[in-house]
């Protein structure tokens, strides 16, 4: 937090504020629950159906069978949707009570909206320009054929820090967990006990007279993040006692100043998901930790307001 | 009844005032790995589900609590009322499905005035109105056609004719309910007969098609939130619908 | 995978009384169209179809490659279109069913073989550099009918779609971003739809089932025409045999409707495009 500086990002935004959220359940008929969440455009789809009848080869006598599938907007999947779908099941069963629905199957399906170009080639991608792809054979010779061009390659140290191959942005990577975990709520039928939200978190180099500084900053865009440092992306799964956190006097300053407003809250939330990547030091990650448990609660509380709202009009009396 | 919203993980207030409290779907003790100190004895429970944290009074001080939630997939529950569909038959009864992740089994003996030697022969393909007789997460469900205690079918069994529709489990517990004022408004422009199973299927006959098909249009455009469940909004839509 | 269990026999009872009586379960008559819907996404080439309750997803993008030995004028067109669990717990990724195929193959034989596109140009530079259109689909919702709610997306998202504007000099093939340059919608010849008309034995046939008609109709017939009044595939994939007089009287049905849906796709465009900031040509 404390390199929230008062400057704005190129599309207006602060350092700590998100792009406007999409939040929607229940828009899919035939699964039996569906939830949209978006970062501004950023954004996945996914459902969630089950508890379903299983195949026997899959069955598991004490718990049900969670399936996790993915679908990247273009193409079909490959291995930046094995990824996800690693990530999503890393997150779901410990959240999930998968014991009350023994030898069953249970579905879930993200489709992103948003496209899976890598770092590299879409940074250049601006807003509203489909997506295209160079094929690198035929590349391969020189700086005419691809597209769109490269700006100055001088300003941005790609090679050290950019993302594999495509790879998912973290935003994006986000917003299906988010996604997911609306699909489930909005399916009702499968006990959740915590709630898994995620953001992502990049740290930029802005220099500031003489010195050099990273600048923490919350949801950034496929641009700011091919140009980022590094890189990082949390997912907090929220529930009453889930977990105390523990205080040690390394980041107390810090949580200090998060006692102050949210001082009965702390031990509402968990750490359940975090990747990094890029170069970064002790103190970057602690504070874009501590940065991403603002953004959570912010997310949280909408969605709260959100399917309020949802439920509000739909309610029967 | 109280509603607040409530999301899975959020901790439900247990009143205080009641000497027992049941606690319904949608609520579960909370699995804290770390003991909270300040905690006492009294457990802490939290939501499971979306939904709207509901309560009522019951006898002698006891008060139950639950989370109305909205749902489209059913979990079998003892005593439920259920519509089924007959998908297998074999020698000691049907396999019947009811929507949920099992198939249920009706035994051949559990209808009303069945005996060894005449048991009813239902065709796949056939709607039975059931009661859920045995539920549990680690069996597969058992349904009967009768009523144990008097023996007599009380309404269930075979359900000839008529239209079934799917909607949200919600809306069917809705519909059970007395005070909700659809069906009342319903039946007040189309008499009809209706079996509601908890299972998310209604099933109803008309006189008419065009009655039918504007009884299954209201219900589900109650179901979708495009028609409100009052009198009057009921009544315009099957007046347009019949049109 | 999970099995689809057939509707009690009364539904289908039922249907066929109503259908007699000429009324659909929905409130339609038997030639009426679910309503259709469009939802353009951010990018250029993303556009979301909803028939009713059925929705698909279609996305364009595009790449260079190297063409074909013996076609050197030609791009290419592919199209992706597996049916995923999200449609319906009964799809099953990876293992396709035979609906599946029948969709894909109807979409293919809808868009690529009528040549809706024009492939040659997509030719950058002859035997050299070619455009490859990727048109990927993705289906959300299957509520019955997905070809035809597919097809639509699928023409919607290629004439939503503007490829990037290149320059040839000499050997030199430059690709001008669109900050320099508007990027260019693709040549279509012609605007495809798919048409499905269920029918039951004795019965008039319905134009766009249900996912409940579909089940349990004896048939389905699929005609793919455009505005221009023509014929481009006719499919009638088993079921009971028809008469050529019903079969005539199913496409002068779609002459009609298909003006209208193209008039559809269109007016959606229009709007969309007034929203948009960026220069689209």
């Amino acid at each position: 937090m404390s390199n929230a500086g008062p400057s704005r990002r190129y599309d207006g935004r602060r350092s700590d504020e998100m792009r406007p959220l999409v939040i929607s359940i229940g828009e899919l008929d035939r699964a039996d629950g569906s939830g949209r969440f978006g970062f501004g455009s950023t954004a996945a789809l996914a459902s969630c159906s089950g508890p379903l009848e299983v195949r026997l080869n899959k069955e598991l006598p004490t718990k049900a069978t969670l399936e996790i599938s993915h679908r990247p907007l273009e193409g079909v999947g490959a291995t930046p949707s094995r990824a996800l779908i690693t990530t999503l099941e890393s997150i779901y069963p410990s959240v999930l009570k998968l014991s009350s629905h023994p030898r069953s199957l249970i579905q879930i399906i993200v489709q992103s909206l948003s496209s899976s170009s890598t770092s590299s080639t879409s940074s250049f991608n601006t807003y509203n320009t489909p997506s295209v792809y160079i094929d690198t054979d035929a590349s391969e010779e020189g700086e005419p054929n691809t597209w769109p061009k490269p700006k100055n390659q001088s300003s941005f140290p790609l090679e050290e820090v950019s993302s594999p191959i495509a790879s998912y942005t973290f935003a994006s990577r986000s917003a299906s967990i988010n996604a997911s975990t609306l699909a489930i709520l909005s399916n009702g039928s499968i006990p959740m006990t915590s709630l898994p939200i995620s953001i992502s978190v990049a740290c930029i180099d802005s220099t500031q007279g003489q010195q050099v500084k990273g600048d923490l900053i919350v949801d950034p865009t496929v641009e700011e993040e091919s140009r980022a440092k590094s890189r990082f992306a949390f997912a907090w799964a929220f529930g009453k006692n889930i977990s105390m956190i523990k205080k040690d006097d390394k980041d107390s300053d810090v949580d200090v100043k998060m006692e102050l407003d949210q001082n009965d809250r702390e031990d509402e939330m968990e750490l359940i998901w975090v990747e990094s990547e890029g170069k970064f030091n002790k103190e970057t990650f602690s504070d874009a930790l501590e940065l991403s448990k603002i953004a959570c609660r912010t997310i949280l509380s909408e969605i709260r307001e959100k399917l309020g709202q949802e439920l509000e009009s739909k309610t029967l009396q | 009844m109280s509603s607040t919203l409530v999301l899975p993980g959020d901790s439900i207030p247990l009143p205080s005032s009641s000497k027992s409290v049941i606690l319904g779907p949608g609520i579960a003790a909370s699995s804290s790995r770390i003991q909270a100190p300040h905690m006492g004895t009294t457990p802490t429970c939290i939501s499971t589900r979306l939904g709207l944290l509901s309560s009522l009074k019951g006898k002698e001080k006891s008060e139950q609590v639950w989370v109305e939630g909205s749902s489209k997939r059913y979990i079998p529950a003892q005593k439920d009322m259920v519509l089924g569909t007959i998908i297998a038959k074999h020698a000691e009864g049907f396999r019947v499905d009811l929507g949920s992740a099992h198939m249920a089994s009706l035994e051949g003996l559990a209808f009303e005035g069945a005996t060894k030697r005449s048991k009813p022969n239902l065709k796949v393909g056939t709607l039975v109105y059931a009661r859920v007789s045995l539920a549990n997460r680690d069996m597969e469900p058992e349904i009967e056609c009768f009523d144990p205690n008097t023996g007599k079918a009380e309404g269930f069994g075979e359900l000839k004719g008529g239209l079934m529709l799917t909607c949200s489990l919600q809306l069917c517990r809705h519909l059970l309910n007395p005070n909700f004022p659809l069906l009342p408004a319903l039946a007040a422009s189309v008499p009809f007969e209706i079996a509601v199973g908890l299972n998310g299927r209604v099933w109803f006959k008309t006189e008419t098609v065009s009655e039918s098909i504007a009884v299954k249009r209201v219900i589900e455009g109650v179901d979708s939130g495009e028609i409100k469940a009052e009198k009057k909004d009921v009544e315009n839509a099957v007046k347009e619908y019949l049109a | 995978m999970v099995r689809e269990i057939d509707p009690p026999t009364i539904q289908k009872d039922f249907l066929l009384a109503a259908l007699a009586e000429g009324k659909r379960l929905d409130g339609r008559i038997p030639l009426e169209q679910r309503k259709v819907e469009y939802i353009f996404g951010e990018e250029l080439g993303t556009v979301e179809c909803r028939l009713g309750k059925t929705a698909v997803l279609a996305q364009v993008s595009a790449s260079i490659v190297k063409p074909r030995d013996d076609r050197p004028y030609e791009g290419f067109l592919l199209i992706n279109s597996e049916i995923g669990p999200m449609a319906s717990s009964v799809y099953e990724s990876g293992r396709s069913s035979d609906s599946e195929i029948l969709i894909t193959r109807l979409l293919e034989k809808s868009i690529r073989r009528t040549e809706a596109i024009d492939r040659e140009a997509l030719c950058i530079l002859a035997g050299e550099k070619v455009w490859q259109l990727r048109l990927t689909l993705h289906f959300l919702s299957d509520s019955g009918n997905l070809l035809d709610c597919a097809s639509m997306a699928s023409m919607a998202a290629l004439r939503h779609f503007r490829k990037p504007e290149v320059e040839v000099i000499g050997d030199e093939v430059i690709i001008h971003s669109p900050e320099e340059r508007a990027p260019v919608p693709l040549a279509i010849h012609h605007t495809p739809l798919c048409l499905t008309f269920a029918y039951f034995e004795n019965l008039p046939p319905i134009l766009d089932p249900t996912h409940l008609e579909t089940t349990l109709c004896s048939g389905t017939l699929t005609v793919t025409m455009n505005a221009q009044r023509e014929i481009c595939v006719l499919s009638k994939a088993g079921g009971t045999p028809l008469a050529a007089e019903e079969i005539m009287g199913v496409v002068t049905v779609g002459v009609e409707r298909v003006r209208e849906m193209v008039k559809g796709i269109e007016e959606a465009l229009d709007t969309d495009k007034e929203g948009r900031v960026v220069e689209v040509r």
